[in-house]
């Protein structure tokens, strides 16, 4: 038997759904940082932009990044950076040490959340029969996010362009639950193409 | 349906949130030095006002702060939300 870790997560074992209308996957081990400084700490943000050569979100719901990473606004003082699941302990490294003389929290949280990726013109249709943002207000175009709930789940949801689609990052626990319902509540969209 | 302005979100659903009881209340600096009916008073004593109360509140489903809510406890009315630390807004009699 190989001692090599064996990569496993709930959805695993889920088919995926591809269709014209809607379409479900898994987007299997991403890179997730959670980073939390002083909200009024220059300083701090002033290094952590350096390292990133962008700037950090600035206000609710904002997302920046470029081609290796992306930051997601989680709260005044607190953003989820996302990164390859195989360049985030350099990420981690990086930012603890530009921050080892500065308040900071550098908190891996890659295998706390899974990713599935909801796209198609049906998709902010499914969301809405159980997420109670308002999509005309909230994630009208890419680079936005917002943190809510779907059924009974708390999501952070990610548009990732002007096209429908969205990451939608959900815990480890929910994953099942979260995937499971997203389907049957596409299975209307998938069945009416037909 | 219930919007509540978070200060760092902005507008969103009520049930992205709860409410913890009343704000403004500080712990005393010398909990050892004074009487027990004092302390009594600071843990178990609040206010129970007809019209408007100061409460604290989180954001649940968002970006999980927390944060004032001056709201109104006959009509429900949130009349203002504010961050943690900022000064009671004061009541105007309208
Ligand atoms: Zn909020």
């Amino acid at each position: 038997m190989s001692n090599q870790p064996q990569f496993f997560s709930p959805l695993t074992q889920k088919e995926k759904i591809a269709s014209d209308n809607i379409s479900l996957e898994l987007i299997d081990f991403l890179g997730k940082i959670n980073v939390r400084l002083k909200e009024d700490d220059v300083q701090a943000r002033d290094a952590v932009e350096k390292y990133l050569t962008y700037s950090l979100p600035k206000s609710a719901g904002e997302v920046t990044g470029n081609n290796e990473t992306r930051v997601l606004w989680l709260g005044p003082n607190e953003y989820l950076l996302l990164s390859e699941d195989e360049k985030k302990d350099n990420v981690i490294n990086g930012l603890r040490e530009i921050l080892s003389d500065l308040f900071c929290a550098i908190i891996d949280v890659s295998d706390y959340y899974l990713t599935m990726r909801l796209s198609g013109p049906k998709s902010i249709e499914v969301l809405t029969k159980a997420c109670p943002l308002n999509f005309d207000q909230y994630l009208t175009k890419g680079n936005s996010c917002a943190q809510s709930y779907i059924s009974k789940a708390t999501v952070l949801i990610d548009r990732l362009s002007d096209d429908l689609v969205f990451d939608i990052s959900v815990r480890w626990s929910f994953a099942d639950y979260l995937w499971d319902w997203l389907a049957d509540s596409s299975n209307e969209f998938i069945f009416s193409e037909k | 349906m219930f919007i509540i302005n978070c200060p760092y979100c902005g507008e969103r659903d009520q049930t992205e949130f709860t409410c913890h009881g009343e704000a403004h209340i500080a712990r005393p600096d010398n909990p050892s030095e004074i009487s027990d009916e004092e302390w009594g008073r600071y843990l178990f004593f609040r206010e129970n006002p007809k019209g408007t109360h100061f409460e604290r509140w989180t954001h649940d489903h968002g970006c999980r702060r927390w944060f004032n809510v001056m709201r109104d406890t006959v009509t429900d009315q949130i009349i203002k939300t504010y961050k943690m630390g900022e000064a009671k807004p004061e009541i105007s009699n309208e």
